[in-house]
């Protein structure tokens, strides 16, 4: 359209775009994933259509899809494509959750654990071979079974009898199955580490910093959590290092960080353990408000402020690391810049548009219960049903693409229908959840203006670019997406 | 408190409706229409304290109103990317609509006769020899030297 600008008519026509101030620049983004930071003055030429279409701003601006009269359909399709690949695809995530039992009683947990003592909380094997068989029936060619908990080795006949049931299916047909399980290794031994090496399985567990930190979120009364998970952390590190002509594919083992209020006066100390654990990378991630987390927020959980403050300490500190030549990387800024750099969709289903809920990931529980996602699943542990999409024992494929439920997260994660979400300047490459919506605002919808979440991911898209518009951080920052 | 009166000339209703929306976090917004031109936009702080910036809330109307009207006037072309993109199927070698082996076969022989028939009937009007190529002309790159 041309702006008029005192009676004047002007040339330039600008396709829909967004902004926000930066510093003291300007980004521009639009929904082709395409970003652009103008000085003030030079978005004011634009904005008001006086901007010279011999500049190499306007150059620019032209080739990232921002004027309507100098569009390259092609290409900018093809990228809007790419980046929504997953619309395309089906649910690629199945979360078992094996057993809600567990012997650690971490400060925060969302899943719902229960003692392991507690009887009928384990999947059954007829179950967990339904849900394989519900798995496989997803429209995705790529299949990740992810087992989880509770303690997912206490039900350890039942993942290895899963293991060897999905394994076979995938020969049979033409999926390709990816396995993970996300253990607190306090039932690990040789012979299980063994199985799960020989058959591909990818192992993730939790590390929350130093010993003394680390215990203290996840406490364990039968032993030392913390030097267990590093013990076994080690072991499959090592199997990774050493592998050369094995007929399996051995994966790097993988940690999440979860940072509690214990956590915030630490990113140095957890940032070091890290890198002495040899990882490459760690996932600086927010506590959600969500099982027994929420009714401990008090204690446990901080204002979006206090986290962003964190992030910031962390990511300086990780890039001064970088500067020192240390191979570190967050994990969290990694996605969004793969979103940002590359347009591509980094399977990241928190942050997806419309969100992963039953079209990206679904959650079986124990009893045979489908969820949404694992958020989902959560909410109905405590006793609200709100994100069930049906039953292992009743439900089809379709019937669970076409609940009501999955309909409704789509909706409501759907950016265009959120009013603040659809003139934000982090549209392109954000996502809203409509479990955590639900669980703090009563409603799926959410209400973007005082909502917790996107106060976390509005900072760290603002740090993230302002660490862009700098040049020696730039260059770490896109050398992370580069490999 | 603070009272705007607001031209219905000069902003869309709608978009002083969403920079009021911006404003309720910390506020109460009240939006009445004060007579058929004007609009009364009554933003009153939840907390004592608070403060309230009326150019804040003009400025921030003013953007909303240059992006709506960016946002209108491509409605219609935002659409047509949209739904070209959502079914957008990007040039590969596996979908390159070619011919068979015995099409091709086909066409060479088509082409060939052609170009047999073109020869014979001109060669005998092309006294410059124009339509001759390099080659038949001066023999083949290697052989001149």
């Amino acid at each position: 359209m041309a702006i008029k600008t005192k009676g004047n008519k002007s040339k330039i026509k600008q396709y829909n775009f967004s902004w926000r101030k930066i510093k003291d620049k300007v980004l521009l983004t639009n929904e082709f994933g395409h970003y652009i930071i103008l000085k003030n003055e030079e978005f004011k030429s634009f904005i008001d259509g006086k901007l010279s279409n011999k500049s190499k701003t306007w150059e620019e601006l032209q080739v990232r899809g921002f004027l309507n009269n100098y569009m390259d359909f092609g290409d900018l399709c093809q990228r809007w494509q790419k980046k929504n690949s997953f619309i395309y695809a089906g649910p690629g995530l199945h979360i078992f959750v094996v057993t809600l039992r567990c012997n650690h009683k971490c400060v925060y947990c969302q899943s719902g654990a229960v003692g392991k003592e507690k009887n009928n909380m384990d999947m059954s094997w007829d179950m967990a071979k339904k849900s394989v068989n519900m798995a496989f029936s997803s429209t995705n060619k790529n299949i990740t079974i992810e087992f989880q908990g509770g303690e997912p080795l206490l039900n350890w006949d039942v993942v290895k009898k899963t293991i060897e049931y999905a394994r076979n299916k995938e020969k049979s047909g033409d999926k390709k199955l990816f396995l993970a399980i996300v253990t607190n290794f306090s039932k690990m031994d040789k012979e299980k580490a063994d199985y799960l090496l020989k058959n591909e399985v990818s192992i993730c567990t939790s590390l929350d910093g130093p010993e003394k930190l680390h215990n203290k979120n996840r406490i364990f009364h039968e032993g030392n959590s913390y030097k267990i998970t590093k013990k076994w952390i080690k072991y499959f590190k090592d199997k990774h290092d050493a592998q050369k002509n094995e007929k399996y594919r051995i994966f790097k083992p993988s940690a999440l960080l979860t940072v509690s209020r214990s956590s915030l006066n630490s990113f140095k100390e957890i940032i070091d353990e890290y890198v002495d654990s040899g990882f490459e990378s760690l996932f600086i991630r927010a506590l959600s408000p969500i099982g027994y987390a929420r009714a401990a927020w008090k204690t446990i959980g901080y204002n979006s402020a206090e986290f962003l403050d964190f992030y910031r300490k962390s990511l300086d500190y990780i890039i001064s690391l970088n500067k020192k030549g240390v191979k570190i990387k967050e994990k969290g800024a990694e996605l969004l810049l793969r979103k940002i750099l590359k347009a591509e969709d980094p399977g990241f289903l928190d942050l997806r548009c419309p969100c992963g809920a039953t079209i990206g990931q679904v959650a079986y529980n124990y009893n045979g219960e489908l969820y949404t996602c694992d958020e989902g699943r959560m909410v109905g542990w405590e006793g609200d049903r709100f994100f069930k999409i049906g039953d292992i024992e009743k439900s089809e494929y379709k019937d669970i693409i076409n609940s009501s439920i999955s309909k409704g997260c789509a909706i409501s994660s759907n950016l265009d229908n959120q009013p603040m979400c659809n003139r934000c300047a982090y549209k392109p490459w954000c996502g809203v959840c409509p479990v955590i919506n639900y669980e703090l605002q009563k409603t799926p919808w959410g209400n973007m203006i005082s909502n917790y979440r996107c106060e976390l991911y509005m900072g760290i898209f603002d740090y993230i670019f302002e660490l862009l518009t700098k040049e020696k951080e730039s260059e770490i920052l896109k050398s992370w997406v580069e490999e | 408190m603070e009272n705007l009166k607001l031209s219905l000339k000069k902003y869309l209703l709608e978009d002083i409706r969403y920079v009021s929306y911006l404003y309720t976090k910390d506020n109460y917004v009240f939006i009445d229409i004060n007579n058929k031109n004007e609009v009364l936009v009554n933003i009153e702080p939840k907390f004592n304290s608070q403060k309230i910036d009326k150019k804040e809330f003009l400025k921030l109307l003013d953007e909303e109103t240059k992006r709506s009207e960016i946002y209108k006037a491509n409605m219609e072309l935002r659409e047509y990317i949209i739904k070209s993109s959502m079914c957008y199927k990007p040039i590969t070698d596996n979908n390159v609509e070619g011919l068979t082996p015995e099409e091709e076969k086909e066409l060479d022989k088509l082409i060939a006769e052609v170009e047999q028939e073109l020869k014979s009937e001109s060669v005998k009007e092309d006294k410059l020899e124009i339509k001759k190529t390099w080659e038949e002309k001066y023999g083949d790159k290697n052989k001149r030297k």
